[in-house]
């Protein structure tokens, strides 16, 4: 069942492009270049982490035991799937399945909560056991690991930015959802629907590489 | 009587520390309270009103960047009124999205296997070979790079490399200056 | 080689919608260029005023200190930032740039207008995000925020500083974004890459900067923003961190940020050798491929900077080496705009005087640069006044240069009126002689060895630093008159003509003013863009 023909009359592309083709590819470009300055942003924190992990080896290995594997596997297969339905709701937007995208969006931003909720319960055993960054660091079970702080001040940076990008995919997920109900993205004009989820598989692929980095390798 | 002055002062105190009481601290905050809450519904409810056919009116900002229209002007500048080309885009099918999702699911699953086992220094390579996999079934098949045109993907992939450049620089100094000396 | 006529503009894009709210939400990309030159040249005063300062305290007139040691860090922390990230960085690109490039490449706008808006917004709240440091806890510093001291000992000031400079990164970023895919998208039909102004080429290679460098920078403040307020110990060596990193990630940007302030000035020089020479520019391909080339290169270079930072001699050498290739493709193009000039014929209106003023200052900033680049003699000159003497050189004498050459260009493009040469040529005289006297002496000071941002010095140094501040006071006279010229053209400037300099650019095929969508009709290119006969 295809209702592809509302948006139709209603989408006109913008004046100073040549036709809807041009405005598409035009917008695409556009998005690669900020998802690569997103992972260039993110890529710096990374470079840090590579740096100091080969520094002190030790700090980062004893840190990594206290990450609980468990939730990071599961978080890890929740933003996965998130990455699938998004991917399946561009794909219903493209062939005018209004319906199924508008719940494979919803599925999205569902999983993306779940991922919040998860880090909250990770975050709060963190401070429970003070496993903080830098300064506030006060755990006594890594007392004798000198610098065992490092580790945390990563963790927190590199997770709390990556979280932040969640929230904010999380958003935008549900602008794009809104405009999806209401009928003006369709096949003739996807655009914001591609753009968002391009965003949104950047802060998987982040996370991808994360999970191993911060729970496994250490 | 003193029943009146006994039970008026009463009366009186009551009422005056009532009164201010649920003026300022009830009244006041849930007047104030309720018309914050009702302004950001009624501002809110206007992207869910509906016009007359059901369908959803404007977004009332968006008259801002409405650009202008050139319905009755011929020149071939406005190509508003060319036929939009046909294009094709190709649609990748659920079918190949699953089996995509599902690698990456047994990626995941290699992953944590793999991180019981110590392979010394090696550790973090096959981390980050398989990291790498997954991200690059991502970007090919999930980001549609596959079935993109060459500008987008060396303008993703420029990233990585300039990346590659900071960290093979700034780990060059770090090995030649702080390694040797902290006895690694 | 194809134009069309234009139309006697009675609308243009200057009186197409009116009222100022028409500009707060304008997509113009015209209009929005405007806005930056307002904004950009009013912290240029700024900036200016406290540079007038750090000269009035360092030429110790009178026996008293003008300002304490601890004012004078915070004047030239001041000046750097301000001058850095919110007049040269932006200053030609999201003025002059955003104004011609779609005019040069035929365009009706940029690719994104409203991220264009955005982006000018952006820079306004971080610009005042930055500024409140002023009255809240002012930054000692200096512009660059080296740990552990910006860390560690200072006040918090610097995380209003350093959380504006972020916001107007990404207002940098956004504007690279558009630069780029408009010159990949929007040319008119017939224009390839081989046909665009060797201006647009040098704002493409600028945007290729802009969205690679910039991102780093962010990250490297939100570190800095972290480290202060949470402790993260990344650069705090107590905690196990290390303060050369904040260098090396703090310069990954910093060093392709002076090239995102240098290209787009030489693409301007390049306009106006050819335009005031009346011949086509010599080794077109050469021009555009060494903006390209900077642009790479310049990556690649950073380390010079942090030569005595303690980073290994390993990592020395390499970067002493190619910092010293990353001078080719800059003189090739000083040798291409000589080769422009031999038998053109050359007319010395302002905006070649400023072109011609450009290419001395130029070289001469640029051949020091080779000296510093070379790590056995930065040993010396590290931290001196004769760095200080550098990059003013490239920075002052490259790109303001290029600037108000510019302005005087395309004044009467922009506004529809013409600007006075005469003010042109005084506001000249007095900005070259006067920066010569205020930055040369410095290169002699720094040979001698006087440190950089100390507030005090030798007393042997004392003649040279006060010829340097009158020299100051001639710049300051330079720069009012060129302010004068440009207001009174804009008062009371007779009527410009489409193309009042015979240049054969897009943008001098529609009229002064150009109308809101640029053209009346696309044009269709069919011959390159200096193609003078």
């Amino acid at each position: 069942m295809t209702t592809a023909s509302k948006s139709e009359k209603k989408f006109h592309h913008a004046h100073h492009f040549d036709s809807a083709e041009h405005q598409y590819s035009s917008s695409k470009q556009g998005i690669w270049l900020f998802l690569c300055t997103e992972i260039l942003m993110f890529g710096g924190l990374f470079v840090g982490y590579l740096i100091y992990h080969s520094l002190y080896p030790e700090v980062f290995h004893q840190g990594s035991h206290m990450l609980n594997k468990t939730l990071g596997a599961f978080n890890t297969v929740v933003l996965l799937f998130s990455s699938l339905t998004m991917a399946l709701a561009i794909s219903y937007v493209q062939t005018g399945k209004r319906k199924a995208a508008t719940w494979a969006m919803l599925v999205t931003i569902l999983c993306a909560c779940t991922f919040m909720v998860v880090k909250y319960f990770e975050y709060a055993h963190k401070f429970h056991d003070g496993l903080l960054p830098g300064r506030y660091f006060t755990n006594l079970e890594l007392a004798e690991v000198k610098n065992a702080a490092m580790f945390f001040s990563f963790y927190f940076v590199m997770t709390g930015l990556h979280g932040v990008h969640v929230v904010v995919g999380a958003a935008l997920i549900f602008w794009v959802m809104i405009k999806n109900i209401r009928g003006n993205v369709g096949p003739e004009y996807f655009t914001p629907v591609e753009g968002v989820g391009l965003f949104w598989h950047v802060v998987d692929l982040v996370w991808i590489y994360l999970f191993p980095l911060l729970y496994l390798v250490g | 009587m003193e029943i009146i002055i006994n039970y008026g002062l009463y009366f009186i105190a009551i009422f005056c520390v009532l009164t201010p009481v649920l003026a300022f601290g009830i009244f006041a905050p849930g007047i104030a309270s309720t018309t914050v809450f009702a302004f950001i519904a009624n501002w809110a409810g206007q992207f869910l009103d509906l016009s007359k056919e059901g369908k959803i009116k404007e977004i009332p900002f968006s008259n801002i960047f409405k650009q202008d229209v050139h319905a009755d002007d011929d020149s071939p500048m406005w190509i508003d009124n060319a036929k939009p080309d046909s294009h094709e885009h190709h649609v990748i099918s659920t079918k190949t999205y699953i089996i995509v999702f599902l690698s990456l699911i047994v990626g995941t699953i290699i992953t944590v296997f793999v991180a019981n086992f110590d392979f010394g220094s090696m550790n973090m390579v096959i981390a980050m070979l398989v990291a790498t996999a997954k991200a690059s079934l991502v970007l090919l098949y999930f980001m549609h790079l596959k079935y993109d045109n060459m500008m987008n993907r060396v303008i993703f992939l420029s990233g990585f490399f300039f990346l590659l450049l900071i960290f093979a620089f700034t780990m060059g100094d770090i090995v030649s200056r702080i390694l040797p000396t902290a006895g690694y | 080689m194809s134009h069309v006529a234009s139309t006697t503009s009675t609308t243009n894009y200057l009186n197409h919608h009116k009222g100022i709210m028409s500009w707060v939400y304008t997509l113009d990309h015209k209009r929005i260029g405007i806005m930056y030159f307002v904004t950009v040249m009013t912290m240029f005063l700024i900036g200016g005023i406290f540079a007038l300062g750090i000269r009035l305290h360092l030429a110790k007139f009178g026996a008293e200190a003008f300002i304490t040691a601890d004012t004078y860090n915070k004047f030239m922390t001041y000046h750097g930032a301000i001058m850095v990230f919110m007049v040269i960085v932006p200053g030609i690109p999201a003025f002059l740039g955003n104004f011609f490039l779609p005019i040069q490449i035929g365009a009706k706008d940029v690719a994104f207008p409203r991220l264009n808006l955005a982006s000018y917004y952006l820079f306004l709240i971080g610009m005042a995000i930055s500024l409140t440091s002023l009255f809240y806890n002012k930054v000692d510093t200096g512009w660059t925020f080296y740990t552990p001291y910006s860390t560690l000992s200072t006040s918090n000031g610097v995380i209003f500083l350093v959380l504006g400079v972020f916001v107007m990164g990404f207002s940098s970023i956004l504007t690279g974004l558009n630069f780029f895919v408009t010159t990949h998208k929007m040319r008119a039909p017939g224009m390839g890459m081989d046909k665009i102004p060797l201006f647009v080429w040098a704002l493409y290679s600028t945007a290729i900067i802009q969205i690679l460098a910039t991102p780093v920078l962010a990250i490297t403040l939100f570190l800095l923003i972290a480290e202060k307020t949470l402790g993260v110990g990344i650069f705090d060596p107590a905690l196990g961190g290390d303060p050369v990193l904040f260098q090396h990630f703090f310069w990954f940007y910093s060093h392709p940020a002076v090239y995102i302030m240098i290209l787009p000035a030489m693409g301007i020089i390049s306009e106006l050798i050819t335009t005031f020479s009346k011949k086509t520019i010599f080794g077109y391909r050469a021009i555009a491929y060494s903006s390209v080339a900077i642009a790479a290169v310049s990556f690649l270079v950073w380390g010079h900077h942090m030569f005595v930072s303690g980073q290994s001699t390993l990592a020395g050498v390499i970067f002493s080496f190619i910092t010293m290739l990353v001078g080719v493709p800059t003189a090739i193009k000083l040798f291409n705009w000589i080769a422009t000039m031999h038998k053109g014929t050359v007319s010395f209106e302002s905006p070649m005087l400023f072109a011609l003023g450009f290419m001395f200052l130029f070289t001469i900033g640029g051949l020091t640069g080779v000296f510093l680049a070379a790590s056995g003699l930065d040993i010396h000159f590290h931290d001196t006044y004769f760095v200080v003497a550098h990059f003013h050189y490239v920075m002052v004498g490259g790109t303001l240069m290029a600037l108000m050459g510019g302005i005087f260009y395309w004044f009467p493009k922009m506004f529809g009126k013409n600007i006075s040469d005469t003010l042109g040529r005084y506001s000249w005289v007095f900005i070259f002689t006067g920066f010569n006297v205020t930055f040369f002496p410095q290169f002699i000071l720094g040979q001698f060895g006087m440190p950089r941002r100390y507030f005090d010095y030798l007393p042997e140094y004392t003649s040279l630093n006060q010829i340097s501040t009158v020299g100051s006071w001639l710049i300051g006279i330079g720069f009012l008159i060129g302010l004068y010229a440009v207001i009174k053209g804009l008062v009371s400037g007779t009527q410009a003509a489409d193309n009042p300099w015979g240049g054969k650019t897009l943008e001098w095929q529609t009229s002064s003013p150009p109308p809101h969508e640029n053209f009346d009709k696309t044009p269709v290119i069919t011959a390159g863009p200096y193609d003078y006969r």
